[in-house]
C-alpha cells in the first residue's frame, strides 16, 4: 500500500456573483505516491479550479485538500513547499534569465547559493537548456518556455507536481518532448496530476485518469479500465445529403437491442453501439437511401467513453 | 473615463465598508460572547476543534488526578462508524472546564481518557472586545500569524521560521537582482525630477533678478523650503513606482506573481517583501535629493539634522508609507489604468502635500490648512522638513510621527486586503 500523497474530500467550490457558478462540485480524488494522474474533461469542466484549490491560489467552499498530509487551506504556505505548479500561462520572471529564475526559485525555496546554483545548472542540463541560459523569458518558444516551467516547478524537489494543459499551444514535437520529461520525472518517482483535455495524452501518459464534467468526477480508473467498462461501444458517424426520413431510421434504430443512442446531428446521424454482426450493414443500407457520403467508425477508445459520458464532443 | 471613475469609487466605498464589516464581525462576535457565557461549555463528545483563527495548537497536558475534579460525563456515538465516545468535562482549577474525549471501544472497561486539549490562548469568544477592535482594524490576526511564524513553536504543519526567512530573503536577493541589473536607470528615475526642479527653481530663477516669484514672503529662501518637500515626493514616487507598477503589471498581462505567490510563505509576507523593498528603494531616493541641494542651489540650503533619531525615523516611517500607497494602487486599479492613477491621484496629493510650501503658512486659507490634513503626503514632508530643516516652522514632531503610523497602518491594511483578494480567489 502506496502512501497517498494527495487527498481530495468532497471538494466544492461555487463562486457566488450575477450568476451563481458551480465550478467544482463534490470531487473525492486520491493520489498514491509516484504516479501519474490524469484530470481529463473539456474546458470548463472544473479541472483548472481544482488544480487552484489543490495549489493554495482559490480556497474551497467545502471540501478539504491534503498534499503530503498537510491541509492547505489551513497551513498554504507550508503546503506548498511539497507542491511544483506549472500553469496554463507562461509565468517565468521576465526581468530574471532562465539560469535566474531557476536559481531564484530555489532560493525562494530555502536552497542555499551553493546549492541553488548546483541545482539550477543541474536542471539546465537534465532539460537540455545550457545554450540558453542567458536568455530571457522573452526569448525563448513556446515549448521552451515550457520546458523551463517545468524545470522550475520540480527545482524545489515537489512531492507531488501539478500540469495545467502542459500541452496547450505546443507544436507536436514540443509536446513528444514534453512527455517524454514528464515520464522521465515519473521514473524518478514524482507523482503528478495533470489535466488535459487530449485523449491521446491522457492515454499515453496517465497510470488512473479521472473524467469530470460539471465539476464532478464521472469515472475513475486506470485508462484500459475505463475503456473495458465504459467503452465497449462503437461510435457510427455518418453525413448523409438528405435529413429526410430521418426520424423514422433513428426511432428504428433506437429499437435493436445492440444499439445504446442514435441521435440525428446537423450533416447526418451518429450512432453509439456494440459493433455486432448486423448493425453496420443495416446502417448502410438504410443510410444508402438517405444519400450517405461519409461514414466514419469509432473503436473503443478514450474519447468513446468521454463522449458515453459526458454526452458530447470534446470542445476545444 | 466613466468606468474607472466607477471603479475608483467603488474601491474607495470599499474602504469605509471594509470597517462596517469588521464592527459588524464584531457584534457578532459579542453576541456569541454573551450567550457562551449564558451557557457554559456543553460537552459535546467531540474533541475540542481548535480554533483556526487563532491559529494556535492545543498544548497537550497530563494532569494528575489530585489537580482535577470530575464534573460532567457523557457518551455518544459518533456518527460515521458507530464507535462508541465518551466525553467528560472536568475541572482544573487553573483553567477552568476542560474537554475530555475518550474512543470507548470496550463497553466493558474504563476507556482510556485522552490528555485534556486546553488552547494555550483564550478562545475568540472570551477575549476583549476592546482589544478585538483594535485587533481586527490593524490586522493583528496577521501579526499574531507573523509573530507564529517567526518565533512560534514549530509544531506538525507550520511553516519552519528557517524556511521563513531564507524564502523571504531570496524574495528580497530576486529585488535586488533585478535594481541592481538597472541599477543606472533606476537613478536617473529618481533623480531627474528633483534636479530638474532645483536647478530651475533655485539656480535659474534666482539669477533671472528680483524676487523668486515662487518664494515670495517664505521669509527663508526657496531651495530650504523645497529640499524636504523634494525628498518626500521622491519617496513617494518611488515606492509607486516600485511596488505599484510592477504590481499592475504582474497582476495583469504577465501573471508573473504566479511563482512569487507559490513560494513556502504566507501571502501577506509576499506583499511585505515588495513593501520593504521598496521602502530602500525610496530612502535612497531621499538621500539623493541632499546632494543635490547642496551644490545645486544659488543661495545655499539651510539644513541641519538636530535629531539623527528622528530622520531615521521619519524616513523609514515615510518609505513604508509610500510603499503601503504603492500595494493599493498596484492591487485595486486595473492595470490599463495606472497612467489615469497618475493624473488624478499622485500628482494632486504631491502638489496639495506641503512639498512646495510648509504646511504653517496655510494659516491664511483655514479651508485648504485643515483639508490637506488627510493627505499623507503632507506628513511626509512636514516630517523631513522638522528633520532635515528645522528652521522652517513645521508640525509637532508627535503628530507627525502618529500621522505616519496611522497611515501606513491604514494603507498597508488596505493594500493587503486587495493584494489578497487578487492573487486569492
Amino acid at each position: 500500500m502506496k502512501a497517498l500523497i494527495v487527498e481530495i474530500e468532497n471538494l466544492t467550490k461555487v463562486y457566488e456573483s450575477k450568476l451563481r457558478v458551480v465550478a467544482v462540485d463534490g470531487i473525492d480524488l486520491e493520489l498514491k505516491q509516484g504516479e501519474i494522474f490524469g484530470l481529463l474533461g473539456p474546458n470548463g469542466a472544473g479541472k483548472t479550479t481544482t488544480i487552484s484549490i489543490a495549489t493554495t491560489r482559490t480556497l474551497p467552499t467545502t471540501g478539504s485538500v491534503r498534499i503530503a498530509g498537510i491541509d492547505v487551506v489551513q497551513h498554504p504556505a507550508h503546503a506548498r513547499r511539497f507542491i511544483g505548479v506549472v500553469p496554463q500561462f507562461n509565468t517565468l520572471d521576465r526581468s530574471l534569465t532562465v539560469f535566474e529564475n531557476l536559481y531564484f526559485h530555489c532560493r525562494y525555496f530555502g536552497f542555499s547559493h551553493a546549492d541553488a546554483k548546483s541545482r539550477s545548472l543541474e536542471l539546465l542540463t537534465q532539460f537540455m537548456l545550457s545554450e540558453r541560459k542567458d536568455a530571457y523569458p522573452a526569448q525563448l518558444s513556446g515549448g521552451l518556455a515550457q520546458r523551463v516551467q517545468i524545470a522550475r516547478a520540480i527545482a524545489h524537489r515537489p512531492t507531488v507536481l501539478f500540469l495545467d494543459e502542459p500541452s496547450a499551444g505546443l507544436d507536436p514535437q514540443s509536446r513528444l518532448a514534453m512527455w517524454s520529461i514528464v515520464e522521465g520525472l515519473h521514473a524518478e518517482g514524482i507523482t503528478v496530476l495533470l489535466t488535459t483535455h487530449y485523449m491521446e495524452e491522457a492515454d499515453r501518459l496517465a497510470d488512473r485518469l479521472a473524467i469530470i464534467d460539471h465539476g464532478r468526477a464521472l469515472a475513475i480508473g486506470s485508462p484500459g479500465k475505463l475503456k473495458q467498462t465504459f467503452g465497449v461501444q462503437t461510435i457510427f458517424n455518418l453525413k448523409l445529403n438528405s435529413q429526410q426520413g430521418l426520424e423514422p431510421l433513428v426511432a428504428r434504430l433506437k429499437a435493436r437491442e445492440d444499439v445504446t443512442s442514435a441521435e440525428a446531428t446537423f450533416d447526418g446521424l451518429r450512432v453509439i453501439g456494440a459493433n455486432s454482426d448486423g448493425l453496420l450493414p443495416e446502417l448502410v443500407q438504410a443510410a444508402a437511401n438517405l444519400g450517405l457520403r461519409d461514414m466514419q467508425i469509432t473503436e473503443p477508445s478514450l474519447e468513446t467513453v468521454f463522449i458515453q459520458l459526458t454526452g458530447r464532443d470534446l470542445r476545444e | 473615463m466613466n468606468s474607472f471613475l466607477q471603479k475608483s469609487w467603488k474601491s474607495l466605498k470599499a474602504f469605509p465598508q471594509m470597517l462596517l464589516h469588521d464592527l459588524e464581525m464584531l457584534t457578532n462576535d459579542l453576541g456569541n460572547r454573551a450567550s457562551a457565557n449564558s451557557n457554559p461549555v456543553t460537552p459535546s463528545g467531540l474533541p475540542n476543534q481548535p480554533n483556526h483563527m487563532l491559529s494556535a495548537q492545543p498544548a497537550i497536558v497530563l494532569m494528575s488526578d489530585s489537580q482535577r475534579s470530575e464534573v460532567n460525563e457523557t457518551s455518544v456515538r459518533s456518527e460515521e462508524n458507530q464507535t462508541p465516545v465518551r466525553s467528560r468535562v472536568i475541572q482544573i482549577p487553573a483553567w477552568g472546564e476542560v474537554n475530555q474525549t475518550a474512543v470507548w471501544a470496550d463497553e466493558n472497561r474504563e476507556p482510556v481518557w485522552g490528555e485534556e486539549n486546553r488552547d494555550p490562548v483564550p478562545t475568540e469568544a472570551n477575549r476583549n472586545p476592546f482589544l478585538r477592535v483594535i485587533e481586527r482594524l490593524l490586522r493583528l490576526d496577521l501579526l499574531r500569524d507573523a509573530w507564529e511564524t517567526i518565533i512560534g513553536h514549530n509544531d506538525e504543519g507550520r511553516l519552519n521560521s528557517e524556511i521563513f526567512f531564507k524564502s523571504f530573503l531570496g524574495l528580497f536577493q530576486r529585488d535586488l537582482r533585478v535594481l541592481t541589473r538597472e541599477f543606472h536607470t533606476f537613478l536617473l528615475r529618481v533623480g531627474m525630477q528633483p534636479l530638474l526642479f532645483l536647478f530651475v527653481f533655485t539656480f535659474i530663477l534666482p539669477r533671472m533678478g528680483g524676487a523668486n516669484p515662487m518664494a515670495s514672503g517664505a521669509g527663508v529662501d526657496f531651495g530650504t523650503i523645497i529640499l524636504p518637500g523634494l525628498m518626500a515626493v521622491a519617496i513617494m514616487f518611488s515606492g509607486i513606482a516600485a511596488v505599484a507598477l510592477p504590481l499592475s503589471s504582474e497582476f495583469g498581462i504577465t501573471r508573473e506573481i504566479d511563482d512569487r505567490v507559490m513560494c513556502p510563505l504566507p501571502l501577506w509576507a509576499v506583499a511585505l517583501e515588495k513593501v520593504c523593498f521598496s521602502a530602500i528603494q525610496s530612502i535612497i531616493a531621499a538621500l539623493l535629493v541632499i546632494p543635490m541641494a547642496y551644490y545645486v542651489p544659488a543661495v545655499p540650503v539651510r539644513a541641519h539634522v538636530a535629531n539623527w533619531f528622528l530622520l531615521v525615523i521619519v524616513l523609514i516611517l515615510a518609505s513604508l508609507l509610500a510603499g503601503s500607497l504603492g500595494l493599493v494602487i498596484g492591487s485595486t486599479v486595473n492595470p490599463k489604468q495606472i497612467g489615469l492613477v497618475f493624473s488624478i491621484i499622485v500628482v494632486p496629493i504631491t502638489f496639495l502635500g506641503c512639498v512646495y510650501y510648509p504646511w504653517a503658512r496655510l494659516g491664511t486659507i483655514p479651508w485648504v490648512k485643515y483639508g490637506v490634513l488627510f493627505n499623507p503626503i503632507v506628513y511626509m514632508s512636514e516630517g523631513l522638513r522638522a528633520a532635515v530643516t528645522p528652521s522652517v516652522a513645521h508640525m509637532p514632531w508627535w503628530a507627525i510621527l502618529l500621522a505616519l503610523l496611522f497611515f501606513t497602518a491604514a494603507l498597508s491594511r488596505w493594500g493587503l486586503r486587495g493584494f489578497m483578494g487578487r492573487v486569492l480567489s
